[in-house]
């Protein structure tokens, strides 16, 4: 703790902003009506200690941008009730014409979703999340994301604006207070659900709702639902006929994700119950790691209206797999280098790194025969990843698929000692976010199957990079609500956001063995 | 979930609880009543939580519930024995703040019967928000601020219902607890956005209060009044122009400190500040801060490194006016160490209920005020850092009737009296009791809700803050103990008079010699007063 003794200089120093100007237009899509009183904001990620600059536009929809910078800037457009067009102009680069004009900014009308939450007897609708999902490809398969949502109020009635258009599930979440079952008396154990309009359990059975743009559409109204809860036993055949393993977990996980139950299992005679599961999509796993026993199995389940037991599911041994690593010389003893398989989809366990021994050799297993990507893990943090050969061929972004029968069951690493430091600050982070920095390989043609380097900023807005493959990246900062509860690292990690983002990133090269040192602003999530 | 690979087996230790018999669930019953009218509450949810530890990425534990009747009874059944929290849901009331300690529970395996809760009808406050152009605003984010008792010592400022406005600039604050409020709102989705003005400041969309005010001082007050909407209240989120801050942080030596960062909160004793747009710092002490409105500020400079587990961190006050500020230097020196002993003459005490700390006097900022409890032996060691006036602050009493007779340092006479902090005190404080503790019980004349200040009658041992301060039940019912025998004047005002709203600076009042309520306290005395409630002071 330290004592504080303030000196006070009395001059008034005013800050000095840029020379440069940019104008413009901001109408709305299709008729090409000028907008007034939007906000235009320019935001220049490159520009170290920017500020986001913010204009308004007249009556006749014209707006004249000024004190920026000689650099390029992204540009956003805010007006309530319109979404900045795909057509709409995002970047200007004031790096070469200091004075830009003719800037049009497109805005298309934004749609509006409405209607009435209800609940069953007892229950408050108030405080009911309603979420407007779009189906996205993460993790190996279909999930939702939100692309909206609101909170139901009193009475249930809910009010979402800012829908793009496009094609929806609406789904309703019960508030906090709800999260927990009734049981009345004599009767059975009931939990309120979420559901999807028009008042199903399961996204399967949503219906799809098509949102024009700037539609407003009413009555949207649909019910949380009551539901008995159910059990789910079964029990668990070991591999080759050997008795049940002493221990296993079985789980059960939600589909959408959401919800994960872990069974309760009996080594006696390999049974397990999960005893009260709420209907849905459910992929159940289980994972015996025992040294003489072990195995895997995963299935899809659904849970209807009623209990679901004798499942049988029969381990299947993993797959066996040998790394053998070329260390460079410079890594250090003790480097803590660690290999991972890292499963691509949610229908397998993640598994712990393992510590790569000084001979470089080390058998790891898949289980459930699943796409793996290889990872690495260092404390040194010039070390990475260079190669994955199998039989002598690189594998294409380090992933390979044990689903197949020719998947290789040994591999090369290649590990090499001249990675890069990326580390920096990100300013104009909300006070209410989390953020994130990727790092995103500028040469875009190579993006399918990457795993793009992804690291939580911190409160004061730092974040490093290390073991970082020199080359040259697009570097951007995001942040995202906390009141929007979607995992989002796992999806920054995919590069399916990249191609469509028009956001400003920040370019940076990786010299082998660099320490790159960067600031740049933050901006939404994608 | 991961896996542990090869993990070890132990079958015995595996699976101990096939072999354990489960105790038997426990059942509980009870009734929920309206805490004004006392009537049954029919269809309130309730439900008891198993509070257990949480493992990361699982879900809580499910709570069991059941809903209450038309006579507002519940019954519940299937508690395991444990640790319970009691969850109670009804749209449009909440649970009081007195009753929130009796929500948690032990479940033996017994019945637990007769349980009584009570649910107070909340109140709601509506509005909307616009722009300097009168546009409506989405998403900002609105705040009902109450001034509110904590643990019995002064007021604090706290924010307890929120919400956001639609696209329509709408805003709804449900569940509101009766009481006043001062309602402030702030756009969130560019709260970091600077717009120049042709030939003048940057300008910023800032934290305003209704109806168009940056200062809750001259902000209006909203009565929310049980099971009633309070409304429409407008506020106009107002631009205005911002300034930038710079300076340097440096040690004790004049070096460069490190990494750090920098953070600005208002110095009105309000818990809500305007963030500034941007703060960026550089290791070599450097700050910048960009976007800050005038007004008074703490500024503070929080050190990355860690030293015996606390973060160093070092304020100062500042003043933004009608342009940059430059060259605010920040110095770290070494801490102030106090030392002393406490005494009483007369019963044998208990140390442990007695703790002492150095609080800032006045408009004083400390980057860390200490507090610290008397060990057994009637010894203390007190830490702290800051600079200005400071003042010793004794709570708790180690035996009761007992009060504090005395605080010196030397020959310094600090009972009522601050210090320079950065001097020091030159000798270790002495903290003397007596037996023989005056109190007051009263209750304004009016029977409506205030806050009660005292002052010493004494017009020189009188410093601007109040010696205490009680805040009465909502009958107008206060009372102090503890008080050493002697003159006091008591001067009550209305509970969000701007004075009782925590303004740091509290001039005592220059007529309270002529309004306040004089009271003469003999040792071991009770008095009973009636006092009113002074408008607008």
């Amino acid at each position: 703790m330290r004592t504080a003794l303030l000196l006070l200089a009395c001059c008034a120093v005013r800050a000095q902003y840029g020379p440069c100007t940019a104008e413009g237009t901001v109408t709305r899509e299709g008729d090409g009506a000028p907008i007034p009183r939007a906000r235009i904001f320019f935001n220049a990620p490159a520009r170290l200690r920017t500020v986001v600059l913010g204009f308004i536009s007249d009556d006749q929809g014209r707006f004249t941008a000024t004190a920026l910078d000689p650099t390029a800037y992204s540009i956003a457009v805010q007006k309530p009730g319109l979404l900045a067009s795909s057509h709409s102009a995002a970047r200007a680069d004031l790096s070469r014409d200091c004075h830009k004009t003719g800037l049009a900014l497109k805005l298309t009308p934004a749609a509006i979703l409405s209607g009435r939450i209800s609940v069953p007897p007892g229950s408050t609708p108030e405080g009911s999340r309603v979420e407007v999902l779009k189906r996205i490809w993460m993790g190996g398969r279909w999930q939702f994301r939100p692309a909206a949502a609101g909170t139901s109020g009193e009475g249930g009635e809910y009010r979402i604006s800012n829908v793009p258009a496009g094609s929806y599930l609406l789904r309703a979440q019960p508030p906090a207070s709800s999260s927990f079952s009734f049981r009345s008396a004599g009767g059975p154990e009931l939990f309120v659900s979420p559901s999807y309009y028009p008042g199903v359990l399961s996204p399967a059975q949503a219906r799809n709702i098509a949102v024009d743009a700037g539609a407003e559409l009413a009555g949207l109204d649909f019910a949380l639902l009551s539901t008995p809860l159910y059990r789910v036993s079964g029990k668990i055949l070991s591999s080759e006929g050997l008795k049940a393993p002493a221990w296993c977990t079985v789980l059960l996980r939600s589909n959408p994700p959401g919800l994960q139950h872990e069974a309760r299992y009996q080594a006696s005679d390999g049974t397990f119950s999960f005893p009260t599961v709420a209907p849905g999509e459910y992929d159940l796993l289980a994972v015996s790691a025992e040294s003489t026993n072990f195995g895997s199995a995963a299935r899809r389940i659904v849970i209807n209206n009623g209990d679901l037991e004798s499942l049988d599911i029969a381990l299947e041994p993993p797959v066996p797999v040998l790394f053998k690593a070329i260390l460079p010389n410079s890594a250090a003893s003790g480097s803590g280098i660690e290999v991972s398989l890292r499963p691509l989809s949610s229908r397998t366990l993640d598994q712990e790194p393992v510590a790569l021994p000084s001979n470089g050799k080390v058998k790891l297993f898949a289980f459930v025969r699943e796409r793996y990507r290889i990872e690495l893990k260092t404390k040194q943090s010039n070390l990475y990843l260079r190669s994955v050969l199998a039989a002598g061929r690189p594998l294409p972004s380090f992933v390979v698929d044990y689903s197949r029968p020719d998947a290789p069951d040994e591999l090369t690493l290649e590990i090499a000692a001249d990675g890069a430091v990326i580390e920096g600050t990100a300013s104009g982070l909300s006070g209410i976010s989390r953020c994130f920095a990727v790092l995103v390989p500028s040469d875009l043609s190579r993006l399918a199957d990457a795993a793009l380097l992804t690291t939580p900023i911190s409160i004061d807005g730092r974040f490093r990079f290390t073991s970082v493959p020199p080359g040259d990246y697009l570097v951007y900062a995001f942040f995202q609500p906390l009141s929007d509860a979607f995992d989002l690292q796992p999806m920054l990690q995919e590069p399916g956001w990249v191609p469509t983002f028009k956001g400003l990133p920040l370019t940076v090269t990786a010299a082998p063995g660099s320490t790159v040192r960067i600031q740049l602003n933050a901006q939404p999530a994608p | 979930m991961r896996l542990a690979r090869f993990s070890c087996c132990a079958v015995a230790g595996l699976l101990p609880w096939l072999n354990a018999q489960p105790p038997a669930p426990a059942s509980a019953d009870g009734v929920v009543l309206h805490s004004v009218t006392s009537e049954p509450l029919p269809q309130v949810q309730v439900g008891f939580q198993l509070i257990t530890e949480r493992t990361p990425g699982r879900p809580g534990p499910r709570a069991i519930g059941a809903i209450t009747d038309s006579s507002g009874h519940f019954h519940v059944e299937a508690l395991e024995p444990g640790d319970y929290r009691v969850i109670i849901h009804k749209e449009n009331f909440g649970v009081p703040r007195a009753m929130t300690a009796s929500l948690r529970m032990k479940v033996g395996s017994t019945p637990v019967t007769n349980l009584r809760f009570l649910l107070q009808p909340r109140a709601v406050l509506f509005g909307n928000v616009v722009d300097d152009f009168g546009d409506p605003i989405a998403g900002a984010f609105l705040q009902a601020f109450r001034r509110i008792t904590s643990r019995g010592a002064s007021s604090d400022i706290v924010s307890g219902f929120g919400g956001a406005t639609d696209d329509l600039g709408r805003f709804r604050i449900t569940g509101v607890e009766p009481g006043r409020y001062l309602v402030h709102a702030i756009q969130t989705y560019s709260r970091e956005v600077l717009y120049p003005t042709q030939g003048g400041p940057l300008t910023a969309y800032v934290a305003t209060f209704a109806p168009s005010t940056l200062d809750p001082l001259r902000a209006d007050i909203f009565e929310a009044r049980a099971g009633e909407e309070t409304g429409p209240i407008a506020i106009t989120l107002q631009r205005v122009p911002v300034f930038a801050v710079r300076g340097r942080l440096v040690d004790s030596s004049g070096g460069p400190p490190g990494p750090f960062s920098v953070s600005l909160r208002s110095a009105h004793n309000i818990a809500f500040y305007t963030q500034p747009a941007y703060s960026h710092t550089n290791p070599d002490g450097a700050f910048e801060l960009l976007g800050v409105p005038a007004g008074d500020w703490v500024i503070t400079a929080m050190l990355q490194q860690r030293s015996s587990g606390a973060r160093p961190n070092i304020s100062a006050r500042i003043a933004v006016s009608q342009s940059d500020v430059e060259g605010v230097v920040l110095r770290a020196a070494p801490p102030v160490i106090v030392t002393g002993a406490v005494s009483l003459e007369g019963s044998k005490p208990d140390w442990r209920q007695v703790v002492v700390a150095i609080r800032p006097a006045g408009a004083s900022v400390f980057s860390d005020a200490s507090i610290n409890q008397v060990r057994a032996d009637g010894t203390f060691e007190l830490t702290c850092s800051g600079y200005g006036s400071a003042r010793v602050e004794v709570i708790g009493r180690p035996a009761a009737g007992t009060y504090v007779a005395s605080i010196t340092a030397g020959s310094a006479d600090l009972t009522a009296r601050s210090f320079p902090l950065e001097q020091g005190l030159g000798a270790p404080l002495r903290i003397t009791f007596r037996s023989g503790a005056a109190s007051i019980q009263g209750r304004t004349d009016s029977r409506r809700p205030a806050s009660v200040l005292l002052w010493p009658a004494d017009p020189d041992a009188r410093e601007p803050q109040p010696l205490a301060r009680a805040e009465t039940d909502a009958a107008g019912a206060f009372s102090f103990s503890d008080l050493a025998p002697g003159s006091y004047f008591l001067y009550a005002v209305a509970p969000e008079d701007p004075i009782a709203f925590g303004r740091a600076e509290l001039p005592a009042p220059a007529d309270l010699d002529q309004r306040g309520t004089r009271v003469k306290l003999e040792s071991g005395a009770s008095n009973n007063v009636v006092i009113p409630i002074l408008e607008g002071s």
